[in-house]
């Protein structure tokens, strides 16, 4: 081998071992803590609205000044029951809270967005709730990446029908060679390229991958009324 | 175009302290800034206290953005300043060279035992790593926008402030030195007409 093909073949080593990096990576991190390191750095510069922020998030936030950057379910937990207690104080209502099922729910629930993503939950049930309990409900938290019914999925015209099939079986795939998408394309058949493009277009981001056991229960039924028509998800 | 300004929008909002829109910006971002601190920093950096370290200085730095060059150029400079930084603290705090050794040491390890195929990639990898090390930071941060990232010459050039010749020559000096340590280290076989 040349000695320009050689140096060429370890610095694409170093480009594959940066993309397994890169896949593992659960993803953007609570926007929080980077605002509460901003105001370290210069409290002056740091806007209003974003002090505001950190100091309704900060028993949260001073967890994540560490290394640890996923929220755990507890903060979930813990930032679900702030965000309608300061609702519940701001609005001067009855005192609302979340039942058991909605607290579990809020726990279950994968929270791909950041803490936004949560407190708009909680924002758009409080107004949905009646009387002074949050039910799961109310929450609507739906699985995304949820499968529809066989039935469903034919009415629909095929490119989007395909869609739906393959989010649920790229996801699949990605969560059980858990995020890697090398063994994904080479599992595939394909390049890391066009699988990373294509879960790109599925909006199918790594820590949004893990299939639940009523997602695999319609995807095993799936397969048996459509395998025979559906090359792409032979195994 | 539309994207272009779109950002330009959400830049002047972010700036006027909108934190809707630095939301958007810091998740527009994250993956592209992951990548670069992950090239600059190398695998044993702390990556995502790294990124985190950007964003945060990027959020303090905003008002001061002129726009001269693209917001996502300027995040990139960041990036640079927060790496470099970084391995300013690490070479006074661990012994480069050591580590330099240490690799050396398990490629000879590895060269005579059987590792597979995947956990030989990654030594290749950090073999490259630690040569970049000993390198002076403009030629190490010169060759992995160009070489490792692919920037163009410009958009390297822009990030690290200097003219695209000047990066051209830099990457180049680089390259040189990358490729004769790794021949001294064995990772790569030595060339013939070396000598003239």
């Amino acid at each position: 081998m040349s000695a320009d093909l050689e140096l060429s073949a370890l610095l694409d080593d170093v480009v594959r071992s940066v993309d397994e990096d890169i896949a593992a990576d659960p993803g953007c991190p609570d926007l929080a803590a980077v605002i509460a390191r901003a105001h370290e750095l210069d409290p002056q510069r740091v806007p209003a609205e974003a002090v505001h922020e950190v100091a309704q998030w900060a028993p949260v936030v001073s967890i994540q000044q560490g290394h640890r950057r996923r929220r755990t379910r507890d903060d979930v937990e813990l930032l679900a029951a702030r965000f309608v207690a300061a609702r519940s104080a701001t609005e001067g209502g009855p005192a609302l809270e979340l039942t058991d099922e909605a607290r579990m729910a809020l726990r279950e629930h994968r929270w791909p967005g950041n803490v936004r993503e949560l407190r708009n939950v909680i924002q758009r049930a409080i107004s949905l709730a009646h009387g002074s309990r949050i039910l799961e409900a109310d929450l609507a938290l739906h699985d995304q990446g949820d499968l529809m019914a066989v039935e469903e999925l034919l009415t629909l015209p095929y490119r989007e029908a395909h869609s739906q099939l393959d989010r649920y079986y790229l996801r699949r795939v990605m969560a059980e060679t858990r995020g890697n998408i090398t063994h994904a394309a080479e599992r595939l058949g394909t390049s890391r390229r066009s699988l990373r493009e294509r879960l790109k277009k599925l909006g199918l981001v790594p820590q949004d991958l893990g299939p639940t056991p009523k997602l695999e229960a319609r995807m095993a039924e799936l397969r048996r009324r459509l395998a025979p028509d559906l090359p792409w998800i032979r195994g | 175009m539309n994207g272009v300004s779109l950002e330009e929008t959400r830049v002047a909002q972010a700036k006027a302290g909108r934190m809707e829109a630095w939301a958007e910006l810091y998740q527009a971002h994250y993956a592209a800034i992951f990548r670069h601190v992950r090239y600059l920093g190398g695998s044993s950096a702390p990556v995502e206290d790294l990124v985190q370290e950007v964003f945060a200085r990027a959020l303090v730095a905003l008002p001061g953005f002129d726009g001269r060059a693209s917001f996502s150029t300027w995040l990139h400079g960041v990036a640079v300043n927060v790496v470099r930084n970084h391995w300013r603290a690490r070479q006074s705090t661990e012994t480069a060279h050591q580590r330099y050794q240490d690799i050396n040491a398990v490629h000879r390890a590895s060269a005579s035992n059987e590792v597979d195929r995947a956990h030989m990639h990654k030594r290749r990898a950090e073999a490259v790593y630690a040569v970049l090390e000993q390198l002076p930071a403009h030629l190490r941060e010169a060759f992995v926008l160009r070489d490792l990232e692919g920037f163009a010459p410009a958009d390297a050039a822009a990030q690290l402030g200097i003219s695209p010749g000047n990066l051209s020559v830099r990457a180049s000096r680089a390259r040189e030195r990358i490729r004769q340590e790794l021949e001294k280290l064995g990772w790569l076989s030595p060339r013939e007409e070396v000598q003239a």
